[in-house]
């Protein structure tokens, strides 16, 4: 097994680009998508109509909008239309209205958040507080679901490269030469998940430290029980890595699991939030490893839990490993008659 | 049928085919084969291509499982993960790590039968060495030659110094002074007691054999040695049983 797995480490240390995929990809794509989910900068325009002065007044000094006098006759809707305002503010004998151009999550908090505190400022009593037991109001898209960024970027990379690798020991032949040795087969699968599971916790190291230090992301619990469940959920990935390549027969035979193994996983790793989700779909997502992952992750980074708190998770995530593990024995035992 | 056990002054059969068949769907593969192979003897599979000889090859490994008939080596019968101990095996392909070095890819294939440490790279170099292989030893698999691969291939098959050896096609794209280095490498093995199969296409690399088996659409159609083969046909030419065995399945 050792020797099995020191052949896989020697492999992917020459292979830079392999390399680079494990440790830098994933640096870069939290990066990137930090830097595209972080707080936006926009302004959005708001629009009044016939509003009572002191309000308009109180609306000019909120910094996250920008207030401008609707004019022309115009109806609200084509003004919206012709892209002069992002919303209109206007007050009847109904009440206040506000119509937004489209549904935007970014420009509607940012302008009932604004319209709110404008109201507060001249009616004390109608201030309205939301806190939050865990995180802060004004934190980033990026902030709340970073966790989920580090699951399932980790789990990708991982499933890809030892998918691929697999599927080249079948194409070169290496496959039934190794076959035909005394190497138990055990010690095949054994080998793949310990070769890659090496660079698995350097990833899972980079990636942690990556994101709390260098994103600044508001971490609060243990690191190295975030990296155990990054670590469980590595070797998962490396074992329906080899498992799906087992099964193929070329690369692009691997790349075509992917919209089947990967993609659904990501649905219902509580990217949506799982306890929301419609139909009784969330059933779904208790037989996938990435939403164990995440959500221990979730629990630990987000929750505070400490490692007796999410044992759940990590047991469950130890028996996806071990069933795909057996599973894999019998997947590579084929190759060798005896 | 010219399919008989010679008698040679070889003491023991090591590798026993009995009535051996092997089908691919519908389509009859290996035919009903009956072989045996003494300790120390070098034994041809001759047969153009696409006559079985990857095939039996492959059964006799152990990788494929025969449908009727039974296969033994040593007396244990195959497949047996214990024959694999003491098996070296060379596939037609080159079945090598190209992104590792020479030297890796054979402590790598030594490691499997748990060798270790300085031994493992005593042999390696050994092994290296006997086959031309030392000055390359630390460039990539990627940038051999086809020679070269061949090279390390067998090197590969012959890292634990194996009692029995199952070459396929060992010799192709090998020029002529090194394939003589070769066969005197084969003749040494065997001298040593090992027992030797290498299937060939071509009629010289069975007149280097002690034993010759002709194989065609998965039919043994001659098995002897060598020498009363040659002795036994018109001027003295082993391809001549080919068309002759065609004629007669053509009858
Ligand atoms: N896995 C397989 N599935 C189906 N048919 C196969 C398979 N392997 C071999 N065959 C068929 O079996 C026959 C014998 O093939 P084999 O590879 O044993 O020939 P060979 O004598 O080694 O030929 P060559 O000299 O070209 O290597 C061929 O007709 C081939 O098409
Ligand atoms: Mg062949």
């Amino acid at each position: 097994m050792l020797n099995m797995a020191k052949r896989i480490i020697k492999q992917i240390l020459r292979d830079k680009r392999s390399l680079a995929m494990i440790l830098i990809v994933p640096l870069l794509l939290l990066s990137l998508l930090f830097l595209l989910l972080g707080k936006s900068a926009y302004v959005p325009v708001v629009a009044t109509e016939s509003l009572p002065a002191p309000f308009v007044e109180a609306l000019q000094n909120q910094k996250a909008i920008r207030v401008i006098q609707k004019e022309g006759s115009e109806t609200a809707e084509a003004y919206l239309k012709s892209g002069k305002a992002d919303a209109v503010l206007s007050i009847d004998a109904d009440g206040m209205h506000i119509l937004f151009k489209e549904m935007d999550s970014v420009k509607m908090s940012a302008v009932t958040d604004a319209v709110k505190s404008a109201a507060a400022s001249i009616n004390p009593q109608g201030q309205m507080n939301v806190e939050f037991v865990y995180g802060k109001q004004g934190e980033s898209l990026f902030d709340s679901l970073g966790f989920l960024l580090l699951g399932i970027l980790s789990f990708f990379m991982i499933f890809l490269l030892s998918g691929m690798s697999f599927v080249r020991e079948r194409t070169s032949d290496t496959v039934e030469r190794l076959m035909l040795t005394p190497v138990k087969t055990p010690s095949v699968v054994g080998g793949y998940a310990l070769g890659f599971g090496v660079f698995a916790v350097i990833q899972s190291v980079l990636m942690i430290l990556f994101a709390k230090f260098v994103l600044q992301m508001p971490f609060i619990g243990e690191w190295w029980t975030a990296m155990l469940i990054m670590l469980l959920l590595a070797v998962v990935a490396v074992m329906f890595g080899v498992l799906v390549s087992a099964v193929s027969k070329s690369e692009f035979q691997v790349m075509q699991f992917v919209p089947l193994v990967i993609i659904p996983q990501i649905f219902f790793s509580g990217l949506i939030p799982v306890e929301t989700l419609p139909y009784h779909l969330n059933f779904i997502s208790y037989l996938m490893p990435l939403y164990y992952g995440c959500t221990g992750l979730k629990n630990v980074l987000v929750y505070g839990y400490s490692m007796l708190q999410v044992w759940p998770q990590i047991l469950i995530l130890c028996g996806f490993a071990a069933a795909l593990f057996v599973l894999n024995i019998f997947a590579v035992k084929k190759y060798r008659a005896a | 049928m010219l399919a008989f056990f010679s008698r040679t002054d070889y003491t023991k059969i090591m590798i026993l085919l009995n009535a051996v068949s092997k089908s691919f769907g519908k389509k009859k593969v290996i035919d009903n084969v009956t072989l045996g192979v003494h300790s120390g003897e070098i034994a041809c599979l001759l047969g153009p291509s696409g006559a079985g000889k990857t095939t039996l090859i492959r059964l006799i490994t152990g990788a494929l499982r025969a449908d009727a008939g039974e296969i033994t080596v040593d007396g244990i019968k195959v497949p047996s993960l214990k024959l694999f101990e003491r098996m070296g095996f060379m596939p037609q392909g080159d079945a090598l790590y190209a992104d590792l070095t020479g030297l890796d890819n054979l402590l790598f294939f030594g490691g499997l039968y748990r060798m270790k440490g300085k031994e493992l790279k005593a042999r390696a170099f050994e092994t290296l060495e006997m086959l031309g292989l030392l000055s390359d030893k630390d460039v990539l698999v990627s940038k051999y030659s086809g020679g070269m691969k061949k090279r390390l291939s067998l090197a590969a098959a012959l890292m634990h110094r194996p009692d029995f050896l199952l070459l396929d096609e060992p010799t192709v794209g090998i020029d002529p002074i090194l394939r003589q280095t070769i066969w005197r490498q084969f003749k040494s093995l065997a001298a040593g007691g090992a027992c030797i199969i290498v299937s060939t296409h071509v009629m010289d690399e069975a007149a280097k054999c002690d034993r010759t088996a002709l194989i065609y659409g998965g039919s043994l159609v001659a098995n002897d040695t060598t020498e009363n083969l040659l002795k036994n046909t018109p001027g003295g030419n082993i391809e001549e049983l080919f068309f002759m065995a065609k004629e007669g399945k053509a009858c």
